[in-house]
Formats: structure tokens, sequence, C-alpha cells
């Protein structure tokens, strides 16, 4: 079943944190074994949880536009909107 | 070259508006222990360090704290939309309002405006590491004050993360300086400049 915008953003920062917790770790640890297999695990779950988001909400990197007719990066919500009204 | 992602490393979502604490909560944005100085610190100092690994932390680490900026730009923001004249006036919010309208600006609580003397680069790799573990240090004592004073879920929520991320940092800075220390041979015994070429020579 296909995620919600907000549930697959939610799974993005989670492999996202996780790829940003183990990079810190591996520069001081570049030949743990363990931290290797789960820095490659997690940049295969991020690769495909963005990409799916990238086709469905439209990218979260400006690299990842797509030009079509129109210049959509600029039409999204930026990250510090919120929910506060 | 740095690269934006549409997105904060922590989540923001604030429903309840609170000037008062957004002055605080402010000195983590543009204060002496604040995000701007960690991260214009460990990008500054990444130059003169002469180890790879190191400047690799250095990097990450900078990086990362220029996503802290922007959650604790964010945390304020959402704390001081849409307000009143009169909610300004009644919160203290005045003084900060009167120069900055509810635009972001960094400063501390107090209102000493950002000045890059908040932070050294020192060019001696051991004197920046343990800077650099003093300010995490400095930043995480920050965060608990920080802490005391936040009784809403949706601001404590992300305070928390950015505070456990000073624990983890200077735990990597850590483990830096003693790369660094492993690299001193036993002629430079008193750890002087590893990375001038003056010192190198004796």
């Amino acid at each position: 079943m296909a995620m919600d915008k907000t549930m697959l953003k939610r799974k993005i920062n989670e492999a996202s944190f996780a790829m940003d917790d183990a990079r810190l770790f591996l520069d001081t640890h570049p030949n743990c074994p363990d931290a290797l297999e789960y820095y490659r695990d997690m940049c295969a779950v991020r690769k495909k949880l963005v990409e799916e988001y990238t086709a469905a909400y439209g990218p979260l990197s400006s690299y990842d536009c797509f030009c079509g007719d129109d210049w959509t990066w600029v039409d999204q919500p930026w990250p510090w909107e919120g929910e506060c009204k | 070259m740095w690269s934006y992602e549409r997105r904060l490393q922590y989540p923001v979502n604030i429903k309840e508006t609170n000037p008062k604490l957004a002055m605080v909560i402010m000195s983590q944005f543009g204060g002496p222990d604040g995000e701007l100085a960690a991260s214009m610190r460990y990008l500054s100092q990444r130059y003169a360090m002469p180890y790879r690994k190191v400047s690799g932390v250095l990097t990450d680490i900078g990086t990362e704290e220029l996503a802290h900026l922007e959650i604790v730009g964010t945390i304020v923001y959402q704390l001081t939309k849409n307000l009143t004249p009169e909610e300004i006036a009644a919160s203290g919010f005045d003084k900060y309002y009167v120069d900055h309208t509810l635009g972001i600006w960094p400063q501390a609580a107090g209102g000493i405006p950002f000045n890059a003397c908040e932070f050294q680069s020192k060019g001696d790799p051991i004197t920046d590491l343990v800077e650099d573990m003093a300010a995490e240090q400095k930043a995480r004592s920050t965060y608990d004050n920080i802490l005391r004073l936040v009784h809403d879920h949706d601001v404590c929520d992300p305070i928390r993360f950015l505070r456990e991320r000073e624990i983890v940092h200077f735990q990597r800075f850590g483990e830096s300086l003693r790369i660094v220390q492993e690299k001193l041979d036993s002629r430079n015994y008193y750890a002087i400049n590893p990375a001038f070429m003056a010192d190198k020579a004796r």
C-alpha cells in the first residue's frame, strides 16, 4: 500500500537521520564492519523512499527537479511553515 | 558545495505561539553557544586541520549544525507566527519586534548581536578540538536551561533532539582529539602545534 505524504516524509527523516548519525561514527571508526553495513542498508532504504516521494510529491532537492512547462520548486511548502496558522 | 534538502532534520509543528519562550530559544540561533556559532566554528577550522579524518568530522558536524540552525529558526518562527501588537507588547517581545518585526535575526536572548568572537579558529588542532568539545557542552547546558522553562510538548520534542546531538558531537570530537594525539610523536611531548611549519621542525 502506498504511504501518504506525512508518513513517507517521516520515513525519509528516519532513514536520513540513521545515515547522519552513522556517518559521524564512521568518520572516527572507518573500519567498523557493522557500521559500514548499517550505512549501506540505510542508504538503500533512503534512496527508495526519496524516489517514491519525489515521483509523488515533487523534489526534496533542486537537483531532482525535472523541468516541465513550469518551475515548481518554489511552489511547494517550505519546511519551516509548520501547521500553526 | 552545499545542497539544500527541503525538509527539517527533525520535524517542528508548534500549535501555540509563545513569544516569551521564542525570546529565550533565539539564543540557540545566534547566541554565544548557538548553532550559527557552532557551524561557523567547525566549517572555519577545517582548512588548517592537517588530518583528513578530523577534517571530515568538522565538515560533517559543521553541516549538521546548519540543519540545527534551521530547526531553531523554525521553532522561533512558529512561536512568533502572526502575533498581534497586543501580544507583542504584553510578552516583552516588543524590544525585538521594534528592530526585526517577526523576522529571524541572529542574536542572544539578551539582545547581543551574533559576533564571530563567539568562536575561534586557532589553526592548532589540539586547541581547536578542545574548544569544540567545550562548545558542545556549553550548547548542551543551554538546551538544559531551555528545557527547564518549556512545558509545551511541541517545543520540548525538537529541543530534546538537539540536546542529544550535542552529546553525540562531544563524543565524536573526543575521538577526533584522540586521533590527533596518536599522530604526535614522542618528540612532541608537550603537544605544540602540529599544523604549523615552524613548530613541526622543532
